[in-house]
């Protein structure tokens, strides 16, 4: 695959849902390439990327807490080209579509997204805890900038402790 | 010397428990068992069980959801029963000492009779931390 022809992949996005929900698009090199996706748009653009070009794999999902919102990577690959959705999501409204009936493969990435910083996967079939403490409190998600660590050990254990608390 | 010491500190069993370690230490914990540094001329033995182990080689930074495995195990070795606490992680959590998931080191949890230093340690000082404990257990 040139990287014209994954250029026109990302075009073909663009035509398909309007420069006003998918925008910021780059294409870094070759088998790389960006977009911002709008959360509204995000299962269309998903099932029209598996069904038209291939992007049957995904590699992961990161979270990543940009102050002012979350932003959700979804990092797709057909045939060592590697698409990355971003995802904007309003921190007053932590809730992102769940693609797992398009792609099974996210069905663990959503819910360790939704235990380490509290996106709710809407429609998944099962969104338990993943990855934290059995007891741990419901309401701590603890890569949300919000946290520190002796924050949390306050809330987790009932006291700070460790080698800044003496 | 009673000769239940000296029979106990001649075979000192071991078992090996890793606790959240990147699989350096234990790497290296197995290299201490090899023909070439031989526990086995102390009377050390791997063991698979905890109920037949009288030592007990921890590594790894304990995260929070292995340390209630990590007291059920030591709970269930016969006294007396010793602990080596292996690598920076098992000493006081290593690189992983601020995050939220870790128990900064393996003495939070259980008590710990010997800390081996290092980033690995090398099989020499995982076998020298043994021996000392051995020495400080009246060998």
């Amino acid at each position: 695959m040139s990287i014209e022809e994954q250029i026109n992949v990302v075009k073909d996005l663009v035509n398909e849902f309007g420069e006003d929900s998918v925008y910021d698009t780059k294409n870094p090199r070759l088998y790389k390439a960006f977009a911002t996706v709008k959360r509204e748009k995000l299962r269309d653009a998903v099932k029209y990327l598996k069904e038209s070009h291939g992007f049957v794999h995904i590699i992961t999902i990161t979270g990543v807490d940009m102050k002012d919102r979350y932003e959700l990577v979804y990092h797709l690959r057909s045939g060592g080209f590697n698409l990355n959705l971003k995802v904007p999501v309003p921190k007053d409204d932590p809730k992102v579509p769940s693609i797992t009936d398009i792609l099974n493969g996210a069905i663990l990435y959503e819910r360790e997204v939704n235990d380490l910083l509290g996106v709710f996967p809407e429609g998944h079939p099962d969104p338990k805890r993943l990855v934290l403490d059995y007891d741990w409190p419901e309401e701590i998600h603890p890569l949300r900038k919000e946290w520190d660590v002796q924050t949390i050990r306050e809330k987790v254990d009932g006291k700070k402790w460790g080698k800044d608390v003496e | 010397m009673s000769i239940l010491t000296w029979a106990r500190t001649r075979s000192p069993w071991l078992i090996h428990f890793n606790a959240g370690a990147c699989n350096a230490c234990d790497i290296e914990v197995v290299a201490a068992l090899t023909p070439r540094f031989d526990v086995e001329r102390f009377g050390g033995l791997i063991k698979g069980t905890p109920r037949h182990a009288d030592v007990m080689v921890v590594s790894g930074s304990v995260p929070r959801k292995i340390k209630d495995r990590l007291k059920r195990i030591y709970d269930q070795m016969p006294e007396p029963k010793f602990v080596v606490a292996v690598g920076n992680c098992a000493i006081s959590g290593g690189v992983f000492q601020d995050c939220y998931n870790v128990m900064e080191g393996v003495d939070k949890v259980i008590p710990v009779n010997a800390f081996v230093p290092g980033c690995p340690p090398k099989p020499e000082a995982i076998l020298d931390g043994v021996v000392k404990l051995l020495v400080s257990a009246g060998y």
